[in-house]
């Protein structure tokens, strides 16, 4: 069969199938199981209504278990096997870890990147949130920014050599400092620093999603509060910290915590830009060294991950709640 | 909107303006490198940045002397030419001429002399490249083969579709591309009518119980562990070697956060409200 042909018969199973459950489930509930008609109507019709909603629960539930609970359950049960995975070993998997220096940096260089990421990319996103606000080529100036957020993660890092490139005539910031007579570096080489040089592709990614997101907050402050500030004599600042800022500080919240939970995940740009040398491992690129080697480790790390990002993660859908309500 | 509010000047107006303007060429500077760069050539690459592209390139290139025209004078054999005569360098200069700026007789040292400097040929005699590409070879007996010359000559810009042609048409592009479209089509819709049909129920008549609220919680915490990351899951696909549902581990790695993340945050929302 042409590829070609394989997709779209793919894509329609796949849409298809989706369409023709809820279609086909909901038509046999109301014709056939419980038709509405007949001596029992009353009871019929309530009854299909009592059974609807989970019927439409259940692809999502099932969905949820084959993709979430299963690889969750099943992942943890691996990490307590060795690399042969027939040896059950306890926690070993976990000792060892702990064990490791480089696991050690790795967990530290990834606490940098929860802290300094969401950190800059929500400044950003925010500080260009406001300052397009009101510009007449405000629109364009939020598409350019958000473009970064269409690339994937080793795209972004392939794009990045073209600034940290340790040869002058390709990387920009070496180019700069041949142009000034300094010595050419290797930006990614030079140790702890690199860390944030690594950091920051991911803010020039997220920036864009930190200013849609706050550029749809701020639009939404009621305008009498900030017409009420100015003419109370607030200035620019004092209008941004005092009335903007605290107004959708939900909003921030969840934009924040959403972008460290997608830290946690990220091990493109480490393991495209330096392969977590020069001391620049981070927990899922350090979890990536294991994954084809020894799963049983490379599970262990997948669930410090997620053990530490639990708790960002509850506290990001409690906040996301609150703003629903 | 707030146009004619009080509290606005002039010089903040331009203020801001500047610090935007700054902020997306910054933002925009890696891309535009990139941009640039895949319309150049590989050699053009690697030997100037990318903000020289449309200033010339100094490139190696080489050359073999034919040992054809030689003839004889006062005693030694003399060969003249022109290295940008050779056919082969046609493609860089397409009018036979250039500027050469150093030359060499070796490979591991193509620029060893300042064009125009007399160097000393291996085999005996000397060699002399000048500027306009011109060289002349004195020899005290005729050369059996002519020697290969290397110059530094400056280029021409030159932007070309050769890259996009090449990946375009590279073996299994099509498939790749197919396959993208296959695993990203189905993984926003489904999701997509998964979760507003999840919505409607929240909705629906006679439907309460915490049941499916539960079920929304417990996928929300579920999310949580979703960011495991994606390798978690294809870490315990590959241990337990399930039935290839996705098609395949790349497949089960692309859809599952998708379908996860989005229906399952989604689910949550509607759940909430």
């Amino acid at each position: 069969m042409s590829p070609v042909l394989q997709g779209i018969l793919t894509i329609i199973i796949g849409v298809g199938g989706c369409v023709g459950y809820f279609y086909g489930s909901n038509l046999l509930l109301d014709k056939v199981i419980f038709p509405a008609r007949g001596a029992n109507i009353g009871r019929n019709i309530n009854r299909a209504n009592q059974v609807r909603p989970w019927l439409f629960l259940f692809p999502a539930v099932f969905a949820l278990g084959l993709y979430l609970a299963y690889p969750v359950v099943g992942s943890f049960w691996r990490s307590l096997f060795d690399r042969s995975g027939t040896n059950f070993i306890g926690l070993g998997n976990y000792v060892d870890l702990f064990r490791e220096g480089t696991f050690r940096v790795a967990v530290f260089n990834n606490l940098l990147w929860v802290l300094v990421v969401p950190a800059l990319a929500t400044f950003f996103g925010l500080l260009i949130a406001q300052l397009t606000d009101r510009l007449s080529w405000g629109n364009i100036a939020k598409s350019l920014i958000f473009m970064p957020m269409a690339i994937s993660f080793v795209g972004a890092s392939l794009i990045w050599r073209f600034v940290y490139s340790a040869n002058p005539d390709i990387g920009i910031i070496n180019a700069l400092r041949d142009s000034l007579g300094l010595e050419v570096l290797d930006p990614l080489q030079v140790r702890f620093w690199n860390n944030f040089f690594l950091m920051f592709i991911l803010v020039w990614i997220q920036t864009g999603f930190a200013m849609v997101i706050l550029s749809a907050a701020l639009r939404g402050i009621p305008e009498e509060t900030i017409e009420a500030a100015i003419i109370d004599g607030a200035n620019p600042f004092q209008v941004f910290f005092k009335i903007k800022v605290p107004q959708i500080m939900g909003t921030i919240v969840v934009v924040w915590t959403t972008i460290t939970i997608l830290v946690l995940k990220v091990f493109d740009i480490v393991y495209t830009m330096t392969g977590g040398n020069f001391g620049t491992h981070i927990l899922p690129s350090y979890m990536m060294t294991y994954m084809f080697r020894d799963d049983g480790r490379a599970t262990a790390v997948a669930f410090v991950i997620m053990l530490l990002v639990l708790p960002v993660m509850i506290w990001n859908i409690r906040q996301a709640r609150a703003e629903m309500r | 909107m707030m146009d004619n509010i009080a509290g606005q000047n002039s010089g903040g107006r331009v203020a801001v303006n500047i610090t935007v303007l700054v902020l997306v060429l910054l933002w925009l500077l890696p891309t535009v490198g990139l941009f640039v760069s895949s319309f150049r050539d590989r050699d053009q690459i690697s030997n100037s940045g990318w903000w020289l592209a449309p200033m010339a390139v100094d490139l190696n290139f080489r050359t073999r002397v034919a040992t054809d025209g030689a003839r004889e004078e006062g005693g030694v054999f003399v060969l003249e030419g022109n290295v940008f005569a050779d056919p082969a360098l046609a493609a860089n200069f397409p009018d036979g001429a250039g500027v050469v700026a150093a030359y060499g007789t070796r490979a591991v040292a193509p620029t060893e002399f300042v064009a125009g400097a007399v160097s000393e040929l291996r085999g005996g005699g000397t060699l002399v490249v000048a500027r306009d590409g011109s060289y002349r070879i004195e020899a005290p007996e005729a050369l059996e083969r002519g020697p290969t010359l290397y110059f530094e000559a400056r280029t021409p810009p030159k932007f070309t579709l050769a890259n996009y042609q090449t990946v375009l048409f590279a073996d299994g592009m099509d498939r790749a591309f197919i396959n993208t479209l296959t695993v990203t089509i189905p993984a926003t819709i489904i999701p997509y009518s998964d979760r507003s049909l999840c919505g409607l129920c929240a909705g629906m008549d006679g439907f309460s119980g915490p049941g499916p609220v539960d079920c929304g919680r417990g996928g929300a915490v579920g999310c949580a562990a979703a960011t495991g990351a994606c390798a978690l899951v294809a870490a315990a696909y590959r241990y337990w070697n399930w039935p290839k549902l996705c098609g395949d581990m790349a497949g089960a790695y692309r859809l599952w956060p998708a379908f996860g993340g989005v229906s399952v945050a989604q689910l949550h929302g509607r759940f909430a409200t």
